[in-house]
């Protein structure tokens, strides 16, 4: 089916994000507006703005009432998704580059950026549905051997998942107040940094990206490697489809190392992946830059990839797709 | 040995005994100093008188070569009849090791008289042969160890053909499954520090070290032989796998070499003095025994060529003879294993510019004496026309020769079996201007050796001989601009070039009182982009191929021998006909199988970085196979040696080809059914374990549900695919407009 194009930003994507009904559609770019669109015709309901940097994360709670960004101006702001007021504005040392709600929506983290002498920080607040928010943190998790590049709630909010630079993923006891007994297991999965981190639907495993060309999927409780996707290029980001054995990865040649202007040898597809038999399916092509971010539909009916090149593509499955079958 | 006594410390350091510590070390302080002595034996009998006349001789006869020390001639003498006689020999004493080490070199047998014929020794050496025991003892007596069958892979009971690939620092040798899918063998890392290369027979895989070049074989890839050759960059086998032969472009140094292999291994060190300095080597494959060493040729004024092509030792088909040129003044034959110059003298040919020997690919090549034979060419040097020769060897006998004016540049390409030598003549025209290029293509196996002349308007920058037919038909790529495209810094070209490519044959025509004998043109195939033609080694079918540009990637399979569906040869432009054209992005190499079955292409790091690897083809240009491997650099298909089947028995296998294939067809397809049965019993296995597994989480999601929800008396929506969707589709008619045209 034809995609539709979502020209609403003038600078490379950096996260897209489904509201949990599938019908709305967050985009933040590295310009400083955050756009949200009708999923299903591609039309913008509206923009909110306010931010004086670079955005780096956009995360909408499941009520779809509460919106929260991060963005390079140190700032973590809370939106009304409905009017687009901002609510509160947290202000940080560095940039923020990872927001999420956790699953009761009471909470949200978000990671900040090693820089300036600042230390890379995992912060928790806690979200007051209806009246003012707190500038104390519940917790500040600051991680060791190396920064924390990305981070998501577990099931139940039991721990923190975050991905590291070096290639370790890490659980964090966030209800614990001693950094001593905080991190609750590590372990290194990638050759190199890791560039997203996205939980399944019952947040009871992830999906790891990497620049070493791997994606895997990892046990949320045990961290044991579940399974392991080779591709042929740095990838930036991957996703879990739910309710079908499938997964997205997407990335492709930084911009810096791409040396002739056909798309062909960009490797800019979307590749999806069996998520049981680890081997590659079939790829959708269509952006002129790397992917940055992918998201799929929380209804499963399409997903939409975000790329340098400054625009989201929402892709919408084919008939074929739902009828496809891996002979078993 | 005496120790110590603390109690009764000795007074002085003089009355310390270190008579124990002397003793240790005397002999080698005594076998320093005699190092330099040297035992004249065989000399003449004389008194005391004639005993100065002597000295001054042995002094004459060493003045070039060392210094005698001052007293330093001692004769022994012994009393008889009263009379003071030597005993016939003297021990000189020079001013150091070297000199008498030249000494010995240079006056062992030196004839003072018809008696007197000198034995000249080091003094070391005879004291060190006179401590040789006498009883001879057995050396131990080795086990045979079985050797591996260095030929294994060709017992393949589905002749499956191997080939060997380099990614980034990793060697891997596979098996090619059809095309399917490909097989490793083995893996290893850091296996080549520069590049590989399979012998021409791939009985060996050549890798390359900083120490030297190691050949490898047999089913466990072990090494079979090294040869230490410090640097080593280019290597090249004789045609038959006997000879080998190395270059680096630092000269042998003896204590280099000796520093590479380590202490204690000198022993190694396959060089003499008379190595130093060289450049080239060359070994004997079976025992790794260095031959000869040879250094660069040397211009008239004795500077060397620095600049040469690979291979630079041109083998003749039989082994028997290798040669190289001096550019411009002659070409040196050698014998093999000899390796001597042929006639003790190399052949003068002034201003020759290029050789080639002659090839065979007759299983027989060594009843075939007088097929040793080679061509070079001469330019145009004044008035003197330039000039193809072919000469046999070792007789130097001119076959053939034939004079060419206009010459700009030559190039000589022999038929893979022999019988025909093509020299790609580019001349010039009248005005001088633009070129052109005339093909004079040589018969050898005829009586008086004809030749024949192809004209072309333009010039044919690549040649190339179908390897098989019967009809020497041959392919070249001609371009009306003879200048190379401008190539960027790793060698590809910036820009597609457009060729043209034309099939000739040759065709003897009878009629009754004439015989016509001629190439003509089959075909060409015009307004391509092809920079490069490869035949399949068992001839019929031809790649055209742009291989090595940034802007195109094309690879058109053509089959030349066109046949009916009733099995009828066409005749004419008709019988090269294209089977498939299709594109391999970023190309940089294409190989044949030695089977003539499949087509390597691959995208070398070397050139570019945009998706490296491979891809395998059947004959037909039909893609089996893909990867892309991250920093790929080389793929080479092992090659095979020469079938032991005679014409007339593969003649018979093509007539009864029917009755092999069915056979082959019931083979193939219990491969393919055993695969997917296999295919789908991993998936089955897989799914088994992720539902397992899934079975666990939901158990662990269920406890942890009830642990959450009892301490926390606010319900958790945690698992959001529970909740139900009421989902309200409310259709409104908002306005309906029926327009009647």
């Amino acid at each position: 089916m034809r995609p539709i194009l979502l020209q609403g930003h003038t600078r490379p994507l950096t996260q897209i994000k489904y509201n949990n009904e599938g019908d709305l559609l967050f985009t933040v770019a590295k310009d400083t507006v955050v756009n949200v669109w009708y999923s299903h015709n591609g039309e913008r309901l509206g923009t909110y703005e306010g931010h004086q940097g670079a955005l780096w994360s956009v995360d909408v709670n499941s009520k779809s009432t509460l919106l929260i960004t991060g963005a390079a101006d140190n700032t973590a702001r809370l939106w009304d998704v409905k009017t687009g007021k901002q609510l509160h504005v947290w202000k940080t040392n560095t940039a923020v580059k990872r927001v999420e709600f956790s699953c009761d929506n009471k909470h949200i983290l978000f990671v900040t950026e090693k820089r300036m002498g600042f230390e890379s920080e995992i912060y928790v607040f806690r979200i007051d549905e209806s009246g003012t928010q707190s500038d104390t943190p519940v917790v500040v998790i600051r991680p060791k051997d190396s920064k924390a590049t990305v981070a998501a709630w577990s099931y139940f909010d039991k721990y923190i998942v975050a991905g590291h630079e070096d290639g370790s993923v890490t659980l964090y006891n966030w209800r614990e107040s001693d950094p001593e007994k905080q991190i609750s297991k590590t372990v290194k999965v990638h050759q190199d940094t890791i560039t997203d981190l996205q939980t399944s639907k019952d947040r009871s495993y992830l999906i790891t990206s990497s620049k070493d060309k791997t994606a895997q999927l990892i046990d949320i409780e045990t961290l044991d490697l579940l399974k392991l996707y080779q591709s042929d290029t740095s990838l930036n980001t991957a996703t879990i489809i739910p309710d079908r054995d499938y997964v997205i990865l997407g990335g492709g040649q930084a911009a810096s190392e791409v040396t002739t202007t056909s798309s062909h040898q960009g490797k800019f597809e979307s590749r999806f992946y069996h998520e049981v038999f680890e081997n590659e399916i079939g790829r959708v092509r269509g952006h002129f830059g790397p992917i940055n971010t992918v998201a799929v539909s929380p209804v499963g009916d399409s997903f939409s990839t975000g790329s340098e090149d400054g625009y989201v593509r929402v892709h919408f499955f084919d008939p074929d797709y739902f009828k496809y079958k891996f002979d078993v | 040995m005496a120790v110590l006594d603390p109690k009764n410390l000795p007074a002085t350091e003089e009355d310390i005994d270190f008579s124990d510590l002397e003793d240790k070390y005397s002999e080698e302080v005594l076998e320093d100093t005699l190092d330099n002595v040297v035992l004249i034996d065989c000399l003449p009998i004389v008194d005391d008188k004639k005993e100065a006349k002597l000295s001054a001789l042995i002094k004459k006869i060493t003045k070039n070569i060392g210094k005698i020390r001052e007293n330093g001639i001692h004769m022994p003498k012994e009393k008889s009849d009263g009379k003071s006689l030597s005993k016939g020999y003297a021990f000189v004493e020079f001013e150091n090791a070297t000199q008498a080490t030249a000494v010995v070199k240079e006056l062992n047998g030196y004839k003072i008289d018809k008696a007197h014929v000198l034995a000249v020794n080091l003094f070391m050496d005879v004291e060190k042969y006179s401590k040789i025991s006498e009883t001879f003892v057995a050396p131990p007596e080795t086990n045979f160890v079985t050797k591996e069958h260095m030929k294994y892979w060709l017992l393949d009971d589905q002749s499956r053909d191997q080939f060997c690939i380099h990614h980034d620092s990793d060697l891997s040798l596979n098996w090619n499954n059809r095309g399917k899918s490909v097989e490793v063998i083995t893996s290893r890392n850091k296996w080549t520090e520069t590049y590989f290369q399979w012998s021409p027979f791939g009985t060996f895989l050549v890798t390359l070290h900083r120490q030297g070049a190691a050949l490898w074989g047999g089913p466990s890839f072990k090494k079979i032989v090294r040869f230490v050759h410090l640097s080593v960059k280019f290597v090249e086998f004789s045609p038959l796998e006997t000879y080998f032969v190395t270059f680096s472009s630092d000269p042998i140094s003896l204590e280099a070499v000796d520093k590479a292999l380590g202490s204690g291994n000198e022993h190694l060190n396959p060089f003499t003095d008379d190595d130093v300095g060289n450049h080239f080597c060359i070994w004997e494959v079976k025992t790794g025994r260095l031959l000869r060493s040879f250094p660069f040729v040397t211009k008239e004024d004795g500077t060397p060529v620095t600049k040469f092509g690979w291979p630079c030792f041109k083998w003749s088909a039989s082994e028997s003879y290798f040669a190289r040129l001096t550019p411009g003044s002659k070409i040196s034959i050698y014998e093999a294993p000899g390796m001597g110059l042929v006639g003790k003298k190399s052949l003068s040919v002034p201003n020759v510019a290029n050789f080639e020997w002659r090839p065979c690919d007759d299983l027989n090549l060594h009843d075939r004496k007088n097929h040793n034979a080679l061509a070079y060419w001469i330019p145009e040097v004044g008035n003197q026309p330039g000039r193809v020769s072919i000469i046999s060897v070792p007789d130097m006998n001119i076959l053939r020769t034939k004079n060419i004016v206009s010459v700009k540049d030559i190039a000589l390409h022999w038929h893979p079996s022999g019988e025909a030598l093509c020299a790609r003549i580019n001349r010039f025209t009248k005005t001088k201007k633009s070129t052109f290029t005339s093909l004079e293509i040589f018969r050898l196996n005829e009586k008086g050796i004809p030749s024949d002349v192809v004209e072309f308007k333009d010039n044919v920058v690549v040649f190339a001989w179908e390897p098989k037919s019967s009809d020497l038909k041959f392919a070249a790529i001609h371009v009306t601009d003879p200048t190379p495209p401008q190539t960027n810094a790793s060698g590809m070209a910036t820009s597609a070039v457009k060729s043209n490519v034309s099939f000739y044959h040759f065709v003897r025509t009878r009629t009754k009182l004439t015989v016509k004998e001629e190439f003509t043109l089959l075909k060409t195939l015009d307004k391509k982009n092809t920079t490069s033609i490869s035949w399949s080694p068992k001839g019929r079918y031809i790649v055209l191929s742009t291989l090595r540009t940034t802007t195109v990637w094309g690879l058109e399979f053509y089959d030349t021998e066109v046949e009916t569906l009733e099995g009828v040869k066409v005749t004419g432009p008709n019988s090269v006909q294209l089977l498939n054209s299709v594109e391999h992005y970023g190309v940089t190499d294409l190989e044949w199988d030695p089977s003539g079955r499949y087509v390597s292409t691959s995208a070398s790091v070397w050139r570019h970085t945009m998706e490296n690897g491979y891809s395998i083809w059947d004959f037909k240009g039909e893609q089996l196979f893909k990867t892309v491997v991250d920093r790929f650099k080389q793929f080479l298909w092992r090659p095979r040696p020469q079938s032991l089947l005679s014409e007339a028995a593969k003649d018979k296998i093509r007539k009864n080809l029917n009755t092999y294939s069915v056979e082959f067809d019931e083979q193939d397809r219990i491969m393919e059914s055993a695969a997917s049965i296999e295919q789908l019993n991993l998936r089955r296995r897989l799914a088994n374990e992720w539902n397992s597994w899934r079975k666990t989480v939901n158990a662990r999601i269920e406890e942890l549900n009830k642990l959450y929800s009892q301490n926390n008396t606010q319900s958790v929506s945690v698992v959001s695919g529970d909740e139900e969707v009421i989902e309200e589709i409310i259709e409104e008619l908002l306005e309906e407009t029926v327009e009647y045209v």
